[in-house]
Order: C-alpha cells, then structure tokens, then sequence
C-alpha cells in the first residue's frame, strides 16, 4: 500500500514511523528542511522537502500511484488545500485531513466531502473525548472502551501492589473472575503478550481486559478503590479543556476551570454557565490552596504545556487530591507519568494517530487500539467467511508469536475464550498483537 | 552498543560470502583443478561459524544506534576480507599479510594486487579473486539490508555508512527496496557487458571476471598484462564505456532502464562527463607522438583516463612512460573518482564540484561582501552543514594520503612511489606510479607497509568519516 503523508509534525512523523514499519510504502511531505532532514535520517520512508499544495511536489511525493494522502500539517487551511489539490489531480480513493480549529457542523462536512476530504480528524476533539471516557470510568486507569462490551485498563505495578510477582496463573486463581492479561511493559522497555506463566513483576506496566461490570472489581483488587467523581478540576481552558468540562458536566457534578489568560476565561465563562472559571496559574501554590485542590476528587491538567501538565499532576496527587489525569504527548513524559503517581494520561497525538490508523483498517477490521505509542495493537474485527481463522480452535491459529485473541463477542454474549474455542463466522473479535506482526495477523482474519 | 546484533548481522554477512564462494566451484570443475577440497573448507566454516554466530546473537533486539552502524560496517569489512583470504591461503598458499591485502584489495575495489604470476594461479581462484570486486562494488552490506530487510531503519545508517557520496538518494520509499533496485541495475548492466566482451572473442570466464573489474571499478584482470592481453579495439572500447557508466550514479542507472530519461539531466553526471571528455581530449593531444595516429592515440588514452579517473585500474598501456603531462593529468584524476552513488572510489566528483561552486562564491564574496549567493545543484540549494562536511571530508582525505605516503616513506621507498602508492589504495584505484606502476605490483613492499595500505583502501571505501569515527576516543565515551 502507497501512502503520502504531508507534514512530518508529531502526529505525521508518528503515523509514518507505525506504518513503514508494517511494509507499507509511505512518502512524506515536510516543509521545514530540519525536520525534513530528521525525518530521512530516521523513518525508512521516502522524505519529500516541500510545500504539501504544490502539485510537483505531490507528484514526486508518488500521488499518482498512492492509495491514501494524509493531511496532518500544523495548518488547516495547508491540510484543506493539498487535499483539494490532491482531489482535482490525482485518483487516490482516501483522503483523510486533520482539522483543529475549524468546528463544523453537518453542513460545514457535505462541503469538506465536496472538495475532496474522505475523513476528518479533529484531535482536540479526540482527547477531550478520552478524557471524559476516563473520568467516568473512575479515573482511576488508562482506558479503553472496544465496541464489544468490554474495556482495557492499564495500569502500573508498584511495591504495594498484590498483582507483583505473581504468575498469570496464579492471579487468575485469586481474583477468579473473567478477564485476560493481554499486554505487559516491563521496566526495560520490552513489551510482552504474556502466557499463563508469565510473572508480572514489579515496575511492569500491565494491560487487563475485562467485561465492563467486573473491571472495577479487578482495579479495585489492585489496590485502587473506585470512587465517586464529583469534584473536578480542569487545568487549561484551550479547545480541549473547555469541551471536556462540556461532556464532564451534569450529573451533580462540581467542575472548576482554571486559566491564566484572563480574556479566554471571560470568553469561557459566557459560554459555560453551570462551570466556575477561575484566572489563575497553574504554577501558583497559593491557587492550589485558595480553590481547595486538595479536595478534588480529579484534576485535568490540560494546558499547552506538557512539563506544566505533569507537574501540576504530580503536585495534585501530593497535596491530596484523590486522582490525576495528565495530558501528555512527548513519549518519555508518558512513560514517567505511568511510572511517578498520575493516574491516567490523555494524549491528543496517539488518539488522532489511533483514529486515522482505524479509518486505514477499516474494511473487516471495525476497530484499532494502539498503545504504548504503537508497540502493540488491540485490532477489533468480524470475522469473515474468507478468514483463515474460521472454524478453527483458536490453540490450532497458526496466529504469529506475540498475538492474543483476547474476546470475542457471539450473539450478544461475551466471551473470553480459552485455547479450545472455536472460531465461527460473524463472531466479533479483539485480537492483541505486537507492531511487528501487524501485517501478518491483518491478512489472517 | 548493540554487540549482540552485530554478532548476528557479519554472521549473516559471512554466511552470504560462503554462498557466493560455492560460484567458484563450477569453474573448478570445467578446468579440472583440485581446488574443489580447499574451497568446500572454507565454505564450510564459513557457514559453521556463521550459525554459531546466529545462535550466539539470537534474540538481539533490533535497533541501531549511529555508533552501532559505524562499528557494525567497519567490522564486517575486516572480518569479511580475513574470511575471504582463506582461499588464497589455502589454494596459493600465500602468508596471510599477502592473502589479507588481496581480498582487501578486492572487496574495496582497489586492484592493487601482489601476485606476480597470476595465469600460473588456479582459475577457481582467480574468480574468487574477480567476485570480491563485484561483491564489494555495490556493497557487501548494500546487498544484505536488500535481501534481509530485518533492519528496517537501522539499514538506513548501515547503507549511509557504506554507501560512496555524501548522500544516499532513495529511489523508492523503502530502503530495502532501494538497496534491491541498485543491485537489480546492477546485475543488469553487469550481464550486458558480459555479453557483449562474449562477442567479442573472450571466453566465459575472461568475460565474467572482466566484468566484475569493470562494473565494480576494480581492476583485478586475471591476465598478467591486464586488458592488454586481449590487444582488441573492441573489448577496450566495450570496457572504456563501461567502467564510464560504472563511475556513474546507479540510482540515475536504475531510472534510465526504466525509461526516465529525464535523469540523465544530472548536475553531477554532467560534471563528470566534462572532466573524463577534457582529460582524454588533453591525454590523447599530448600522446601523439608515442601513438602516431590519432585513433591508437585516443584508445589507449581514453583507456588510461577513464580507468584511472573512475578509480578502476585496468590498464592497456604502461602509462609511466607517457609524458609528464599526461601523467600528470592521471595524478590529478586519481583524486577525483567517481560519482556519488557508483562503485567507484576517491573524493568524488559531487564533492570537488560542491568546493569548486563554493569557492566561486567565496570569490564572489569578496568583491560584494554583503551580496547573497547560494550554492545550488539540481536546483536544490545546498546547506552549510553539507559544504562544512565535505570540507572537512576534503581535508581529511589529502590529509590521509599524505600520511600514509609518509609512513610508506618511512620504510626506504622513494617519493613518486610513496605518493603514487598512497594515492592509488587510498583511491582504491590499484596502480600508482613509479614502483608500483602499471606493469609493477605491490608483491615486493614490506609487509607492514601491506598493512598500512590495506588500512588506506579500507579508510577510502568507507569514505574516511565511517572507519576514523570508531578510532576517536569520543567514539568510546558515553
């Protein structure tokens, strides 16, 4: 499959880095020669440096032989014009652009389809999304909601926890509920898709699936009491926070949004009526006091600053508040983020990245779930008449080392299967698998 | 640093060789030599201590970092041209010092050789000799990421470290891909002049090794007299264009065999046909009256200019006792070389052009200190840092050369051999001057010199940069 990125920004870089390592051929399109010249030294990709609306640059980027463009610029008027260009003068059947600032309507999208745009991303939209998915699952975890009815949790184990240096096995045998451990990080950096042998040790990051009605128990198991949410604290009152604060409030719920640009908390406070906006820094001690963080049942760090995000997290959870949940897209502010005391991360570049490499599954595959910046994939599919899983026990798969069928959903019922289960057609299923077997398991079911 | 990973990749590397070596075998067979043993030997411990290498690297995980990529492309030339020299040692019975320098001399693509009587030698031998060169035309390492795409980006630093020119053009968006079209250019335009020295009167095996010297730049001819041997117009003529499309840019090569003419339209290739077009014009004015009439005088010059200028080293006529003009003029070649790209070695053409551009500038800047002029090639403008690194890569060659001219000197050789000698490995041109010149070889130097200039081959195929990084103490540092 051809692909032509324009813009090699953290999402574009990202997006490459993930596909050409699944052989796929991508080119990119970079402005900015610096970043052009680290993309080349870095990406086993084709790196073109020019203006991603310039119809030669386009053609040597491989338009005419390339069966997807995608527009993640750090503009939206580049992002719109390129796939106009790309739409009167190529065929390329999927064109996908990113969108930040422009909020549409249903109309505004009849009109984006009219110039050529298959698919929009709205990564603001994304995050402030998964934020509100994570705080009314408790906060307590990173989390994943599948299309079947269940979720993946990931969390941390640390010194206190009951899970540590136990087998598999052996965790099984004490929770004795139905769930699966479908992914572990260890300290290391290696990524695992664990068997019933496998010791979860200290530091490891693991990742439970489970039906949505026995996580809780599992998290709580862990060491994490569910609560009730009914304070809230919002850092940042950009795009995202504000929308978060909109899908975050009702319910009874206390919700403060605190910035330090007085004129948008105005401009916020007009729009938001049931929600306290507070002008103020998150670098300042004193506020912490005066709005009684501590108390908090969450806070939301979500300004553009990723160092303040982790900080003020961090100084959240110190000062008492009961959860954190920290935005973050710089790969080793979320690795120590997982590690130090944040609860939960939201990070804006790996769920616009994880809803593009959806919509470039799609067909069979109905869902895609990256984590760890693309280590592994949970892929969410039907399994079709041409599959060659059908009617096969899943232990006889012949499914690449480091894959895991981890549930599937038959007739409405949710099941965690065993080695013994038998594949049908039209079961829905999740399958776990490590990035380097993508392409593999992709041409399986 | 990945040490394990390493281990793994010169396994694979060493496993590939022994492969190829089974190519001799054949021609063991059809010359009835007893060659046959001694190879099987070699080829199988090649291939035992490449699977205990395999095991032994099992599992390493598969990222490179830039140091890696230096260590891991130094390393396996040196390896690869020790595991080489098993033949000779074994077939000629040649001391190491003499087995080592030849397949260095070979994979570099050098042709400096110090055999004496090379008929006498078993032919087998002799096209394991000629395969060394085509192995290390393109690329030992070039071939591996394009057969094992187990690297993924990783390859990227190997091929950069191993690749001639200051930059690697990619011609498709997956290196793989790129390094499997090079070789598929290649082995194409490799066949072609295989058939066409067949038509001219050669046997298989003559038009085979001849073929490799020439599309890998090398030089080494299984004839005592080089091409001289065959004393036919045709097969100089044949050899001339090719070792001049050898010295080209493959990447131009592979979009020319798949019609994009529009390649040819290349700042660097046009450069290079003007240089190779005025030294023959002058070579051959200025041989006159050795050769008498002006078409002898254009072949034997056109031979010498561009077998030296693309650092191959065939030779069809004894050139030390051309005029000082003309032998001048091939002194001054051996420092430019090929293109970027080709199999050729030297300072390259696309280097020496970039300088000559930035110093019209400079020249430029001192009549309008405050003008703007920027350095262009192919239209694309040409940054600093890249003009700071071929400077210092500039530098760092003349300098090399010099000292290894030295330390030759050293050991009572005379000046024009010391230069010649160092410029020529260095090069990986093969012949020099005075008595290591056309119809002379490196058998009779001292063995430490061997050593010396086997090093100068290897710091001038891996562009100086790759083999002096891991020799710095900050290379060792965290």
């Amino acid at each position: 499959m051809n692909i032509v990125i324009a813009g090699a920004g953290g999402v574009g870089y990202h997006l490459a880095k993930q596909l050409s390592e699944e052989k796929k051929n991508i080119s990119i399109i970079e402005k900015d020669l610096d970043k052009a010249i680290f993309a080349q030294d870095s990406l086993d990709c084709l790196v073109i440096q020019g203006e991603a609306t310039d119809l030669e640059t386009l053609k040597q980027a491989g338009c005419d032989k390339a069966d997807m463009f995608i527009a993640v610029t750090n503009s939206d008027e580049v992002n719109m014009v390129s796939c106009f260009v790309v739409a009167q003068h190529f065929n390329i059947p999927k064109k996908i652009v990113r969108l930040r600032n422009i909020q549409y309507s249903k109309e505004d999208y009849f009109s984006l389809k009219n110039i050529g745009i298959d698919y929009i991303i709205n990564p603001e939209i994304e995050a402030a999304k998964s934020i509100v998915n994570t705080v009314n699952f408790g906060a307590s975890t990173d989390v994943i909601i599948f299309g079947i009815d269940l979720q993946m949790r990931g969390f941390q184990i640390d010194d206190k926890s009951p899970f540590k240096d136990k087998s598999i096995f052996e965790i099984k045998k004490e929770i004795n509920k139905s769930f699966i451990i479908s992914g572990i990080k260890r300290e290391n950096g290696d990524f695992i898709i664990p068997s019933g042998f496998t010791q979860v040790k200290k530091g490891d990051y693991i990742y439970i699936i489970a039906k949505h009605d026995t996580i809780n128990d599992i998290v709580e198991y862990s060491g994490k009491s569910s609560i009730r949410i009914k304070n809230i604290a919002i850092f940042g009152a950009g795009n995202i926070g504000v929308m978060a604060a909109e899908g975050l409030a009702g319910k009874k719920r206390n919700i403060k949004i605190i910035d330090k640009d007085y004129e948008r908390c105005k401009k916020v406070s007009s729009i938001l009526k049931n929600i306290t906006v507070i002008h103020g820094d998150a670098n300042d001690a004193e506020l912490f006091e005066e709005e009684e963080i501590a108390n908090f049942d969450v806070v939301v760090t979500a300004t553009d600053s990723e160092e303040i995000n982790l900080l003020s997290a961090l100084y959240s959870k110190n000062i008492g508040t009961k959860r954190a949940i920290a935005m973050l897209d710089k790969y080793n502010y979320i690795m120590m983020a997982n590690k130090l005391d944040v609860d939960a991360v939201v990070s804006p570049k790996l769920t616009t990245v994880n809803s593009i490499l959806r919509f470039i599954r799609k067909g069979r595959i109905i869902g895609v779930y990256s984590i760890f910046s693309g280590e592994a994939e949970a892929l969410e599919f039907v399994v079709s008449e041409s599959s060659k899983l059908l009617n096969k026990a899943i232990k006889d798969t012949k499914l690449p080392e480091g894959s895991l069928i981890v549930a599937v959903e038959r007739d409405g019922k949710n099941i965690i299967p065993d080695g013994n289960f038998v594949i049908k057609q039209n079961d829905k299923m999740v399958i776990f698998t490590k990035k380097e077997n993508i392409s593999t398991v992709e041409k399986m079911i | 640093m990945n040490y394990r990973l390493i281990v793994k990749f010169i396994s694979i590397l060493i496993i590939i060789t022994s492969i190829f070596m089974v190519s001799s075998i054949p021609f063991a067979i059809y010359y009835s030599e007893k060659t046959i043993p001694s190879f099987f030997t070699v080829i199988l411990l090649g291939i035992t201590v490449g699977v205990l290498g395999l095991v032994a690297g099992r599992g390493a995980p598969n990222t490179l970092n830039r140091k890696d990529g230096f260590l891991l492309v130094s390393l396996s030339w040196i390896i690869i041209s020790a595991f080489g020299s098993l033949p000779y040692i074994l077939i000629a019975h040649l001391s190491f010092t003499d087995a080592f320098f030849e397949t260095m001399s070979g994979f570099t693509t050098t042709g400096a050789s110090i055999l004496t009587n090379i008929e006498a030698l078993p032919k087998s031998l002799l096209f394991w000799r000629s395969l060394t060169h085509w192995l290390g035309g393109m690329g030992i390492i070039v071939l591996t990421v394009a057969i094992l795409p187990m690297l993924g980006i990783g390859g990227i630093k190997l091929i950069k470290a191993e690749a001639p020119g200051p930059s690697m053009e990619k011609i498709s968006p997956r290196i793989a891909e790129t390094a499997k079209y090079l070789w598929l250019a290649y082995i194409i335009l490799s066949a072609i002049e295989t058939i066409l020295l067949l038509l001219g009167g050669m046997n298989l095996f003559d038009a085979l090794t001849h073929t490799f010297g020439t599309m890998a730049t090398g030089g080494f001819s299984p004839k005592n007299s080089s091409v001289a041997y065959f004393n036919s117009a045709y097969i100089d003529w044949v050899i001339i264009i090719f070792m001049f499309i050898a010295g080209a840019n493959f990447s131009i090569h592979f979009r020319v065999l798949t019609g994009k003419l529009k390649a040819l339209k290349d700042e660097e290739l046009k450069a290079y046909a003007a240089i190779v077009f005025v030294a023959i014009l002058l070579v051959t004015l200025d041989n006159l009256n050795i050769y008498k009439n002006l078409l002898q005088s254009l072949r034997y010059s056109a031979f010498q200019v561009v077998s030296i200028m693309t650092t191959t080293g065939f030779v069809t006529a004894d050139y030390s006792k051309w005029n000082g003009f003309a032998k001048t003029i091939l002194f001054i070649l051996m420092f430019i070389g090929g293109c970027a790209g080709s199999t050729g070695g030297s300072i390259k053409v696309i280097r020496i052009y970039t300088l000559f551009k930035q110093a019209i500038n400079e020249l430029k800047y001192n009549i309008h200190p405050k003008g703007v002029f920027t350095l262009t090639i192919n239209g694309q403008i040409v940054r600093k840092n890249i003009i700071f690194s071929i400077s210092g890569f500039f530098f760092l060659y003349i300098a090399t050369f010099f000292i290894v001219a030295l330390l030759v000197s050293m050991f009572g050789i005379d000046i024009l051999t010391s230069l010649g000698a160092s410029a020529a490995t260095l090069g990986n041109i093969g012949p020099g001057f005075g008595k290591v010149g056309p119809v002379n070889n490196y058998a009779w130097l001292p063995s430490t010199v061997k050593w010396i200039l086997s090093t100068a081959m290897l710091a001038g195929r891996l562009e100086i940069y790759t083999l002096f990084v891991i020799v710095t103490p900050a290379f060792f540092k965290k």
